[in-house]
């Protein structure tokens, strides 16, 4: 959830803010720290000498919360202070990058060491690919990549553990001097060696013009859709074991009588509440390399901003009260967790562990760590798709193992290889495309579980779709050859 | 006599159209979702002309590569952030 906490005058909102998220069943918030707003007047200096006061006093209190809420925070560092560059806050540069790099670096050097084991996951940037997040000159991804660098660097040197995002790339098709293609910018990101400077993907998600359901992918349309070819360049540079979080995602309530051009498309509130719903469902139910998804965003303090178009992506009026998709995520975000496609951990969320279960930790499994069942111990969890394989440490250990699914008992394959890795064993396949109830015991002996895999027959919609294109032409070519002979004759 | 195999013909092909017709009628509602489905498109128009967008992306370009099945730490949790 993005939020603007730091633009709270009064710290009861920013409690009420967090609160309202916590309540709705989110977990994460993704929440700016300005560097123009903590080292504001000049390089080292953190003190706020318009309130003379510290200038970490309010961001403290927002990590402060966020931790007394539950809540994790995706902290998104940039916004540059008027000294870092020589141009200051000239118009149309504002939120350019520093002059010199290693001043960001310090800065974000200063905030992740003092918020260590606090806060963990941090973005670099923001659409560094359009204006005027790279000031008023062309894009350059070359040159953001070097900020990635300094920014990634320094804040693995403050907390090792740390998490860091690449920029969000805003959807765009536009090539001129201040706007560039997304996917132009984060292969020339790829050429320039951002490989190895990020741990996650960030990337705008917005639906803007259609549904979450618009299956048409193309580098020359932005949709929802279009993040698989964000995935497609990150798997061509050898990436695809980094997920993309989506930075941003929604879709824009404008009202009817809104004087401005609808520039992010238009939809009603309902359908706002029910587009974000079924994009939160189709990212869940079609890409696993999807992680955390921020909506845009929860509230704006006032609504001064109420005529520009961007005001009413809101999730609540300036005054708490919740719109439609408020209620609507909230009501997703409380249903039964579920696994879907993909390779999960044992650690999944959507696991059910009872009984005797050791969670161990191993640098030969799979990311270091598996779940050891005894005798007695069970698993429940629901999954979708057509097919389930467990995967196993050691030996197999199937005839240790009892599975039901849908309340069914499962045959085991009997004989399955043995080796001292990790194997995936097929526990079900070919089952109807839906939701299926998961329960395993262990009946005697002990299981290392250390993954599981979901997956999906691929659909036949697609495939029906081309058929029926090219049997309606078979039957035009037929028609035209019958008439074309009936004219001969 | 051929003229009037012809008439035969062209009676059969209205009756197919027609009977189509019927069902595209009949049928209209599950259409407009599966179109919807396709392009997430709400007016007929554009779900028609976003439909005929999809299928020629399909028959032109390979769908975008994309490894769902590999192993991904820290994938967060697909919840609603």
């Amino acid at each position: 959830m993005n939020t603007f906490l730091e633009q709270e005058v009064e710290p009861a909102k920013v409690e009420r803010s967090l609160q309202l998220v916590a309540a709705a069943g989110f977990h994460w918030i993704r929440q700016e720290f300005p560097w123009e707003d903590i080292e504001i007047s000049a390089k080292g200096d953190f003190w706020d000498h318009r309130w003379n006061k510290s200038a970490w006093e309010k961001y403290d209190r927002i990590v402060d919360l966020a931790n007394k809420y539950g809540l994790e925070i995706i902290a998104r560092l940039d916004n540059p202070p008027a000294w870092s560059r020589k141009v200051g806050n000239a118009p149309g540069w504002t939120k350019a990058p520093p002059d010199d790099y290693e001043d960001f670096g310090d800065f974000v050097y200063a905030v992740v060491s003092r918020y260590r084991g606090r806060v963990r996951y941090y973005q670099i940037w923001n659409e560094p690919n359009i204006f005027p997040e790279w000031g008023d000159q062309p894009p350059n991804p070359e040159a953001y990549v070097e900020l990635l660098k300094v920014a990634y660097r320094r804040a693995k040197e403050a907390d090792p553990d740390c998490v860091i995002l690449a920029a969000g790339l805003a959807q765009t098709t536009e090539m001129s001097a201040r706007n560039m293609s997304d996917l132009v910018y984060l292969e020339r990101m790829y050429q320039a060696g951002a490989k190895d400077y990020f741990d996650i993907m960030g990337a705008m998600v917005y639906g803007l013009w259609t549904g979450p359901y618009d299956r048409r992918v193309s580098p020359d349309r932005t949709n929802f859709a279009r993040v698989q070819l964000i995935r497609e360049i990150m798997v061509r540079h050898g990436d695809a074991h980094k997920p993309i979080w989506a930075t941003e995602v929604g879709w824009n309530a404008l009202p009817k009588d809104f004087a401005g051009p609808a520039i992010y498309g238009r939809v009603s509130e309902e359908q706002q509440a029910a587009y974000a719903v079924e994009a939160y469902m189709r990212a869940a139910r079609e890409w696993p390399w999807m992680g955390v998804m921020n909506y845009w965003f929860l509230r704006r303090p006032s609504d001064l901003e109420k005529d520009q178009a961007w005001y009413y992506f809101r999730m609540l009026e300036p005054d708490f009260t919740p719109l439609p998709v408020y209620g609507a995520l909230s009501w997703l975000a409380k249903q039964p967790p579920v696994v879907h496609i993909g390779y999960h951990q044992e650690d999944h969320w959507a696991l059910h562990y009872a009984g005797p279960w050791q969670h161990l930790r191993a640098e030969e499994a799979v990311l270091g760590a598996y779940a050891l069942g005894r005798e007695g111990a069970t698993l429940d969890f629901y999954f979708e798709g057509t097919g389930l394989a467990l995967v196993l440490r050691g030996p197999a250990q199937l005839d240790h193992l009892e599975l039901s699914i849908d309340g069914r008992r499962v045959s085991l394959p009997r004989l399955v290889r043995s080796s001292e890795g990790a194997s995936a064993i097929t526990v079900a396949q070919w089952l109807k495309d839906g939701r299926h109830r998961a329960h395993l015991t262990v009946a005697e002996g002990e299981l290392a579980l250390d993954g599981l895999i979901v997956w999906r027959q691929p659909p036949f919609g697609s495939l029906l779709l081309v058929a029926g294109i090219a049997l309606l032409a078979s039957l035009a070519l037929v028609l035209r050859q019958r008439l074309y002979q009936e004219e001969r004759r | 006599m051929k003229r009037t195999a012809k008439w035969y013909k062209l009676i059969w092909l209205v009756l197919a159209l027609l009977v189509l017709a019927a069902l595209v009628y009949g049928e209209q509602r599950s259409l407009r979702r599966l179109m919807a489905s396709w392009t997430g498109e709400e007016d007929l128009r554009e779900q028609i002309k976003g439909t005929l967008a999809l299928a020629y992306l399909r028959l032109t370009r390979l769908p975008p590569r994309t490894d769902p099945y590999v192993l991904l730490p820290m994938q967060g949790s697909l919840r609603t952030e």
